[in-house]
């Protein structure tokens, strides 16, 4: 290399290379802040602690306001061109409506009658009886996304199942079997079609996913989850055959774990190396698919996994049924300039209902698991944990009159969780309770304001779970609609909620 | 070629694309015109700028820094559209803290984009992680709180 220094003529020995500077000159106050925007959230906080100067440059530097506000809501920065203040602006806007449950307009939409909808990043779909789906994104004025609609009406296939991720132009379809087929040949046949168009998506090597199908049922019913570039789907037959739960990486068509057992009732990804299942003992189980094969196995015979055990149930009453939520929102950031933030996806809430019937009634337990904690401790060496080395602290276990929909399932998305409530004797019309898990915000808001916030009526722990003490903190906040009708059920997705109300029409409030 | 002289009144000579790293001695050469005068550098002393021109040795052939993400992207855009420190990088900022602030007054000062920004990671590297009171030793400044104001400061960033 020629790239020595070219220093041709020394006038003056330095003096001061023997004598090491005094340490730290003060840097002109525009330094520090520039220093500042390459921290993270807890290290700028730690900093506005250091000094009067470092306080007044933080609380007063909009990229670096912004760069707190984004970590407390749980938000990634989008590829929106415009000033840190104008995004901080309508941060906070949007933080400031969902606190209030205060949306900007209201639209309705109408319920089609092909059986089949799906709710996720932002775009409603539904199907239509002539195998038809039609889309719908739905508006945010804050986030300066339009409302837009399209159908897919050439699919050439009658399809049982399906879901999207708009921010990869992904739609999965699940093909109805041919049934004339032999036992032997008999498969599930998954599409990997584009959103927009319904043609075969170009990010996908294998146009169409093949998976034996073991029994020849015709009720089988689908959960299908997509989390990036990996796809999860549970097949569930109704009789009696074996709940088998497939995950594949649609990029590159490998299928990367294929487990069965009749006690894999439901699952949700946990991150993009682990999925959580829940069986019927009850317990979670996270596997992690990154270590699995393609290899049809048991889901008792599989490696790599973490068990998470629940207490004794018996006395809570008789278990009819468990369920377990989760929407991280999309993996990918959006390419979408205009779009200011995002969902971070790396901060969310998992739900698990547990359906019950005690002393007569139903009723239904709720257990919160922020995905942060459950990630930690599959990652550490252990792959057993009994129910007092997670649940407590860390979860929040809460008894409520309304169940969560079997059908309607989006009630989940990020930290939020929406439920049914129940209105007091006489009085018309809907109302819901917005449930929002976010520890950041919830800290934040708790040193500010030193009242406690109280548990909601109606939400008890129960007796017999009096002792394990899940007591994770959340918010709550309910609100009515007069105009809808009772039995009505709640979605919400990062900009909206969603009111089905099966006797008018599907309502969507931006 | 550039004749530049540091505050300890060192000579350097150095070659006209690597001394126009610096936008302050590019300006001042357009100002001068063809000249052989030496450009004096009253705010840097030869130990820094020792460092300084070893940087722009080694850089001398980058692709120039755009300004179109001047004041409007946020630090996670900038932090992402930057480039990944290369292991050179990281030996070059090795240094003591004295030198490495000094690099920054001098980059400053001497209107180097990409030193600056390089040394202003470097300096947020050291920070990441580290107590309030582990911050002031980095950066040698005292407490100036009030009790009350620092028991609010606290109470507020109780999430830290």
């Amino acid at each position: 290399m020629a790239d020595e220094p070219r220093i041709e003529e020394i006038l003056v020995a330095p003096l001061d290379t023997l004598n090491p500077l005094p340490f730290a000159k003060a840097l002109p106050p525009e330094l520090y802040s520039k220093i500042f925007e390459d921290l993270d959230y807890h290290s700028l906080l730690r900093c506005a602690q250091v000094c009067v100067l470092f306080k007044k440059l933080i609380e007063g530097t909009a990229s670096l306001q912004y760069l707190i506000e984004l970590s407390v809501a749980c938000q990634l920065d989008g590829k929106s061109r415009s000033a840190s203040a104008t995004r901080l602006e309508i941060l906070r806007k949007h933080q400031l409506s969902w606190n209030n449950l205060k949306w900007s307009r209201e639209i309705k939409i109408p319920m089609h009658d092909g059986g089949l909808w799906e709710l996720f990043g932002g775009v409603l779909a539904q199907s239509t009886a002539d195998d038809t789906i039609v889309f719908h994104q739905l508006p945010s004025d804050l986030r300066s996304i339009p409302e837009k609609q399209w159908t897919l009406s050439d699919l050439s296939m009658s399809v049982r199942d399906f879901a999207m991720d708009p921010s990869q132009n992904l739609l999965v379809l699940i093909e109805s079997p041919d049934w004339t087929l032999s036992d032997e040949s008999l498969a599930y046949r998954i599409h990997l079609r584009k959103l927009s168009d319904g043609k075969p998506h170009q990010l996908a090597p294998k146009p169409i996913l093949l998976l034996r199908q073991e029994v020849r049922d015709h009720m089988v019913s689908y959960t299908i989850q997509i989390f990036g570039s990996i796809l999860g789907i549970l097949f569930s037959p109704a009789s009696v055959g074996e709940n088998e739960l497939a995950i594949w990486e649609w990029t590159t068509g490998s299928l990367l774990m294929d487990t069965f057992d009749d006690d894999i009732l439901s699952f949700t990804f946990l991150s993009d190396a682990w999925v959580l299942t829940c069986n019927p003992m009850p317990a979670l189980t996270a596997l992690n698919f990154r270590k699995a094969t393609s290899e049809r196995r048991n889901v008792y015979d599989l490696a790599n996994y973490c068990h998470f055990e629940f207490p004794e149930m018996d006395e809570v009453g008789f278990i009819t049924g468990i369920d377990i939520r989760a929407d991280p929102g999309p993996m990918s950031p959006t390419e979408d300039t205009a779009i200011p933030f995002s969902q971070d996806p790396a901060d969310f809430i998992i739900i698990l209902t547990f359906w019950l019937f005690m002393t007569g009634n139903r009723r239904s337990l709720i257990h919160a698991i922020p995905s942060r904690h459950l990630l930690s401790l599959v990652n550490a060496e252990e792959d057993l944990y009994v129910w007092t080395d997670w649940i407590p602290k860390k979860t929040r276990l809460l008894y409520t009159k309304q169940s969560p929909s079997d059908i309607w399932v989006c009630y989940v998305y990020g930290t939020k969780f929406i439920l049914s409530e129940r209105l007091p004797r006489g009085q018309s019309g809907y109302s819901a309770r917005l449930f929002n898990f976010n520890q950041l915000a919830l800290r934040r808001e708790r040193g500010q304001d030193s009242e406690t916030r109280e548990t909601p009526q109606g939400l008890k722990t129960s007796a017999a779970l009096r002792d394990v003490d899940a007591s994770l903190a959340f918010s709550s906040h309910s609100f009515v609609l007069e105009d809808a009708h009772d039995h009505c059920f709640a979605l919400c997705s990062e900009d909206h909620i969603l009111i089905v109300d099966k006797y008018a029409n599907l309502g969507a409030n931006g | 070629m550039v004749i530049l002289i540091t505050s300890d009144n060192v000579k350097y000579v150095v070659e006209k694309d690597v001394a126009e790293l610096s936008v302050l001695v590019k300006n001042m050469l357009e100002d001068i015109g063809p000249s052989d005068e030496p450009i004096p550098l009253h705010n840097v002393t030869s130990t820094v700028f020792n460092k300084v021109l070893e940087y722009c040795i080694y850089h001398r052939n980058d692709p120039p820094p755009s300004d179109d993400d001047e004041g409007c992207a946020s630090p996670l855009h900038k932090y992402l559209a930057s480039h990944i420190c290369s292991e050179w990088d990281q030996r070059f900022f090795d240094v003591d803290q004295a030198l490495l602030f000094d690099i920054i007054l001098a980059a400053n000062y001497l209107d180097i984009k990409t030193l600056l920004d390089d040394a202003c990671k470097a300096v947020a590297h050291l920070i990441q992680g580290k107590s309030t009171e582990e911050i002031r030793g980095i950066f040698n400044i005292v407490n100036d709180f009030t009790p009350e104001e620092e028991a609010r400061v606290k109470k507020e960033n109780v999430s830290s």
